[in-house]
C-alpha cells in the first residue's frame, strides 16, 4: 500500500459520533470520586468518612478496610519482579507515600454530590520524613521499613564488570543532565465505567492501551470471574504511554460497581491526573566520554538514576530502557552503564512516549556536543566519525541491543542539508544570537521482541471481511491502516474490510498498543492472516474452476470473492485465520533532527526558526498518519525542551497540578516541521515496518538545547537545564532576566 | 432554577442547580457529548461553543448564565458521516489535512475555528494560530490544523 487514504474513523469524529468513555453514561449510572492525601509522607494514617457518608445523594464510601482488594504488585517491568515489599494497597492503609494518593471512594448519584463529599473525608495521621528528590532517596528514610532502603533497583552496571579507563584518552569530557519529569496529559483525561449487566456479567469501559490486560488484572485484583467480565475500549483521546497503566482507582471503582449492583463512571479531573500520575521521564544522568584529539570517541561510562515516584510498577522498566539505548548512534569500543532506581515521595511513573530513549539521546547527544567542543572540532563532524556506518549492521551494542539496519551520517547530512546550515551561519556572521543544534538517535520499538499480538480474518459469505486485532487504536488510526493491510493482501478493496478492536468479547487475545508494537506485531499479525485467507480463496477458487491452484487467470480465476465464499460456506467451510505474531526481535528506528533557534538576550525567549526531523521508520504504511505522528511527537519533544516539568517541592508536594501552572504549548508556539524521510525495511516482520510514533520526542530536545548552547556558548554558557524557561536558568545570559515561555511574556 | 435557552436552534427549558456548568448541562442533561471536558482550569478549550454567537469555553460558564441565550455545539457542524459532500467545511478540511488524530480536541477546534471564521473569513496563518491559542491538541503538533482552517476558510470564501 502506497499514499495516503482519508481515514475511516474521522467520518465519525468529525461529525459528532465520537464516543469517548466519559460519554457512555447508562441509566442509573453512579460517580465515584476519591478523596486523596494532602501531604507527600504520613504513618498511622486512619481515615474519617463519616461526615460524607452523611450527605444527601451519597450510596457509599468506602475506605480500605471496607473493600477486600489485594495489592498491586511491586515489578521492574516485564514482569520482573521489584522488592516484594513495595506493593502498592489501592487504597492507603496505613501509610501515605505521595500527595494526591487516595484514601476513600466516594459514589454518589451525581458527580457534584459526590466530590463534595470527597471533600469531606479527612485523615488523621503521624507525619513522617519526605523523600522529595532521587538524590536524598539513596540512604534517605526508607518509604518501605520492610524494604530496608529505597533502592528498586541497586547500582547494577553492564556490560557485567565492565570499568573502561577513560584516563588513557587526551580528550575527555563528563556531563550531567537532568531529564524533568513530565506529564503525558493526553487530552482526553482517565475516565473508567464499571456496570454490572442483567446477566450478571461486568462490562467495563476504559480507554486503557491493553485491555485484555486490563481484564486480567480486574479479575485478578478484585476476585471476578474471567467469564463474567468483559472490557471494552471506545474511542481514546490520547493515551501517549499513561493509559497503560493500572491505577488504584479501577479495582476500586470496579469493587463498588460489584458491590453495589449498579454502574459506577470515574471521571479524572486534570488536577487529579497532575497529582496522582503516572508521570514519564524523571531521569538524572552522568555521561563521560573519552577519546582522540581527532575527534574518535572510544570509551563512554554512563551513570542512569531513575525516579519511580512511590511504587515502582511499569514505571521501573524506563530507566531500563533508557539503560538499553545509552549507547546511542555511535561506534564506541567500551561502554559501561550503571542504573539505581529508587522510589520517593511523589507520584508514580510510568512509560511516556518515548520512554527511556528521549532520556538515552539526551545525554549521548549533550555529551557528544560537548566532546566536540573539548576537541575543538565540528559537532556534525564529530558524529560523522562516529556514528555506526550500515555495513557494520547487524550492530551489536555493548548494552545488548541489535540496531538492524540504516545509514544514520545520511539522516545527519540530509538533515543539515533541509535545515540550511549556510543561512545560519549568515545569521551569525550578522551578529544574530542563533544557533544550530542536532542530534542523531536510534530508538527502539516492540518493546518485548517476545510479545504476541493476536490477529485474525475471516472472509464472510458475503465477501466481506472481518479483521480483529488485539491491538486497539488510541488514536493512531487502526481502522484505516489495519483494513488498508488486509485488504491489500486479500486484495480486496480496504472499504470491505471491518476491523473490530477493543473489546475483549469480540477478540479472543491481545498485548496491546504501546512500545511502538502496534503496526510491527498487530500490523504483521493481520498481513499474515490475510496472507493465509487469500491462500483459501485461490484454493477454494481453483477446485471451483477445476484447474490447479497456480493456473488461476488473475486473483481468482474470474470469480469475485463473494462467489468463492458463498461456494465455501455451501459446503460448510470458512475462510478463517488466526494468529498470535511475536516477531522475535526488537527493531530500530533511528534519525537526525536539527534545530535552529534564536535567543532573545534581555528575555532569555528562545525562538525556534526551524525544526528538522529526518525519519527512518522503516516501511511506511501511510505517508500521512506516519508524518501526523512525527510532527505531534515533535511538538511534545518541544514542548519538553522548553516548557514542561512536573515541579515538586521540598515537601514533596507537586506545584505543577492544572493546565494553568504545567505549560502545554498551544498553536502559537508550535513550530513549523520540516522533515525528510529514509526508508530501511525492517528485517524482522513482513511489512518491514518499525515504529513510528516517539520518533520526534526523542530527537527534537537534545536538537534545540543544543541549538541554545550554540547560540549561547559564546556568552560562556555551556550547560542549560530543561525546561529552557525555567527560572533561573537565565542567569548565565547577558540579562539578569531568566527565560520565560512565550505565553507568559507576551 | 428555571432557564430556558435555545441549544443548536431547539429550545430547552428547565430546572438546573445554580453551580451547575454550562458544560454539563450540554453533556449530561442534554446528552450533547460532542462538547467535551479536558481540564479544571479552562485552558483546554476541548468544551468550546458558541454562545450567542461568540465563543466561550462551557466549562467556565455557568448554566445559568446562559439563560435566554443561544448555544451552538459542536453537533451543530455536523453532517452525515457517510456522505462527505454535507460535511461542514471545516470538517473536509480537517480530514484532508490530517488535522486530527485522536479527536478529542477536534470538536472544540471545530467549534473555535467556526467563530474565528464568522469573524475574519481570511485570517492569515498568525491569526490562525492566535485565533486557536485557547485550544490544545496534544496529537498533531497544530500544523495540520493551522492548513485544515486555512484551506476550508478558502473553500468558505469561494463558496457561494
Ligand atoms: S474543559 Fe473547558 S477549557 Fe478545558
Ligand atoms: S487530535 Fe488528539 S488532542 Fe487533538
Amino acid at each position: 500500500m502506497t499514499g495516503h487514504e482519508p481515514r475511516r474513523e474521522d467520518a465519525r469524529l468529525l461529525n459528532g459520533g465520537a464516543r469517548y468513555t466519559g460519554d457512555i453514561r447508562p441509566d442509573g449510572c453512579l460517580h465515584a470520586a476519591f478523596a486523596r492525601s494532602r501531604v507527600a509522607s504520613a504513618t498511622a494514617v486512619s481515615v474519617d468518612v463519616a461526615a460524607a457518608r452523611g450527605l444527601p445523594g451519597v450510596v457509599a464510601v468506602l475506605t480500605a478496610a471496607d473493600l477486600d482488594l489485594k495489592d498491586i504488585p511491586a515489578t521492574l517491568g516485564h514482569g520482573r519482579p521489584a522488592p516484594p515489599a513495595m506493593t502498592r494497597p489501592p487504597l492507603v492503609r496505613d501509610r501515605i507515600r505521595y500527595v494526591g494518593e487516595p484514601l476513600a471512594v466516594v459514589v454518589a448519584t451525581d458527580p457534584y454530590l459526590a466530590a463534595d463529599a470527597a471533600a469531606l473525608v479527612t485523615a488523621a495521621y503521624e507525619p513522617a520524613p519526605v523523600v522529595a528528590t532521587p538524590a536524598a532517596a539513596e540512604g534517605g528514610p526508607p518509604l518501605f521499613p520492610e524494604a530496608g532502603s529505597n533502592l528498586v533497583l541497586p547500582a547494577v552496571t553492564i556490560p557485567e564488570g565492565a570499568d573502561p579507563d577513560l584516563d588513557r584518552w587526551p580528550v575527555r569530557v563528563a556531563v550531567e543532565l537532568v531529564s524533568p519529569r513530565l506529564a503525558p496529559t493526553p487530552m482526553e483525561p482517565i475516565s473508567f465505567l464499571a456496570a454490572p449487566g442483567p446477566d450478571g456479567r461486568l462490562t467495563i469501559y476504559c480507554g486503557h492501551q491493553a485491555p485484555h490486560r486490563l481484564k486480567r488484572q480486574m479479575c485478578d485484583l478484585v476476585g471476578l470471574d474471567p467469564a463474567a467480565v468483559r472490557v471494552v475500549v471506545p474511542d481514546v483521546g490520547g493515551a501517549f504511554g499513561m493509559k497503560a497503566q493500572l491505577y488504584p482507582e479501577y479495582p476500586v471503582v470496579t469493587a463498588c460497581a460489584v458491590r453495589l449492583g449498579r454502574p459506577v463512571a470515574w471521571d479524572q479531573t486534570r488536577t487529579e491526573q497532575f497529582e496522582s500520575g503516572t508521570h514519564g521521564r524523571g531521569a538524572y544522568e552522568r555521561v563521560e566520554l573519552a577519546g582522540t584529539a581527532d575527534g574518535r570517541i572510544r570509551a563512554a561510562r554512563i551513570e542512569i538514576l531513575g525516579d519511580v515516584g512511590a511504587y515502582p510498577h511499569n514505571g521501573s522498566a524506563v530507566p531500563l530502557f533508557m539503560r538499553l539505548m545509552a549507547q546511542g548512534a555511535y561506534d564506541i569500543d567500551e561502554v559501561a552503564v550503571t542504573t539505581r532506581i529508587v522510589v520517593t515521595n511523589r507520584a508514580p511513573t510510568a512509560p511516556y512516549r518515548g520512554a527511556g530513549r528521549p532520556e538515552a539521546a539526551y545525554g549521548m547527544e549533550r555529551a557528544v556536543d560537548a566532546y566536540a567542543h573539548a576537541a575543538g572540532l565540528d559537532p556534525a563532524q564529530v558524529r560523522l566519525l562516529n556514528l555506526v556506518r550500515p555495513d557494520q549492521m547487524p550492530f551489536r551494542t555493548h548494552t545488548g541491543a541489535l540496531y538492524d539496519g540504516g545509514d544514520y551520517a545520511a539522516a545527519l547530512r540530509m538533515a543539515l542539508d533541509l535545515a540550511g546550515t549556510g543561512e545560519v551561519e549568515a545569521w551569525k556572521a550578522a551578529g544574530e544570537t542563533v544557533g544550530l543544534g542536532m542530534c542523531v538517535y536510534v530508538e527502539r520499538s516492540n518493546g518485548d521482541p517476545a510479545g504476541t499480538e493476536y490477529g485474525s480474518v475471516t472472509v464472510h459469505p458475503d465477501g466481506t471481511v472481518v479483521a480483529r486485532s488485539g491491538s486497539s487504536a488510541l488514536g493512531q488510526g487502526h481502522e484505516s491502516v489495519w483494513s488498508r493491510v488486509v485488504g491489500d493482501a486479500l486484495r480486496v478493496p480496504p472499504s470491505t474490510v471491518r476491523v473490530v478492536q477493543g473489546d475483549t468479547d469480540a477478540v479472543p487475545a491481545g498485548t496491546g498498543s504501546f512500545a511502538s508494537r502496534s503496526a510491527t506485531v498487530g500490523g504483521s499479525a493481520l498481513h499474515n492472516c490475510a496472507t493465509a485467507v487469500r491462500e483459501q480463496l485461490r484454493d477454494a477458487a481453483a477446485k471451483l474452476l477445476g484447474v490447479p491452484p497456480g493456473e488461476l487467470a488473475g486473483e481468482l480465476g474470474g470469480l469475485s470473492v463473494a462467489e468463492v465464499a458463498a461456494a465455501v460456506y455451501a459446503e460448510g467451510g470458512r475462510l478463517f485465520a488466526e494468529q498470535e505474531f511475536a516477531s522475535g526481535a526488537q527493531n530500530f528506528p533511528y534519525g537526525a533532527c536539527v534545530a535552529v533557534v534564536a535567543v532573545d538576550l534581555d528575555t532569555g525567549l528562545v525562538t525556534l526558526r526551524r525544526l528538522v526531523a529526518v525519519d527512518d521508520c522503516g516501511v511506511v504504511l501511510d505517508p500521512l498518519v506516519v508524518e501526523g505522528q512525527l510532527e505531534g511527537s515533535l511538538l511534545q519533544g518541544v514542548a519538553q525542551a522548553l516548557f514542561e516539568e512536573v515541579v515538586y517541592d521540598g515537601e514533596g508536594r507537586p506545584l505543577t497540578t492544572d493546565l494553568a501552572t504545567y505549560t502545554l504549548p498551544t498553536a502559537p508556539d508550535a513550530p513549523g516541521y520540516v522533515t525528510g524521510r529514509l526508508v530501511t525495511p525492517a528485517p524482522s516482520n513482513p511489512l518491514g515496518v518499525k515504529g513510528a510514533g516517539e520518533a520526534g520526542c526523542i530527537g527534537a530536545p537534545p536538537a534545540i538545547v543544543n541549538a541554545v548552547l550554540d547560540a549561547l556558548r559564546r556568552y560562556g554558557v555551556t550547560d542549560l537545564r530543561m525546561p529552557l524557561t525555567r527560572p533561573g536558568c537565565g542567569r548565565p545570559f547577558r540579562a539578569p532576566v531568566p527565560p520565560r515561555c512565550r505565553r507568559c511574556s507576551r | 432554577m428555571k432557564i430556558s435557552l435555545i441549544v443548536n436552534g431547539t429550545l430547552w427549558q428547565g430546572d438546573v442547580e445554580p453551580r451547575l456548568l454550562l458544560a454539563h448541562l450540554l453533556r449530561e442533561r442534554l446528552r450533547l457529548t460532542a462538547t467535551r471536558i479536558g481540564c479544571d482550569t479552562s485552558f483546554c478549550g476541548a468544551c468550546t461553543v458558541l454562545l450567542d454567537g461568540r465563543t466561550v469555553k462551557s466549562c467556565t460558564v455557568l448554566a445559568v448564565q446562559a439563560d435566554g441565550g443561544s448555544v451552538t455545539t459542536a453537533e451543530s457542524l455536523a453532517g452525515d458521516p457517510d456522505d462527505p459532500a454535507t460535511w461542514h467545511p471545516l470538517a473536509r478540511a480537517f480530514r484532508a489535512h490530517h488535522a486530527l488524530q485522536c479527536g478529542f480536541c477536534t470538536s472544540g477546534m471545530l467549534v473555535a475555528a467556526a467563530g474565528l471564521l464568522a469573524g475574519d473569513p481570511d485570517p492569515d496563518e498568525d491569526a490562525v494560530r492566535h485565533g486557536l491559542e485557547g485550544n490544545i491538541c496534544r496529537c498533531t503538533g497544530y500544523g495540520r490544523i493551522v492548513d485544515a482552517v486555512t484551506g476550508a476558510a478558502a473553500e468558505m470564501r469561494s463558496a457561494p
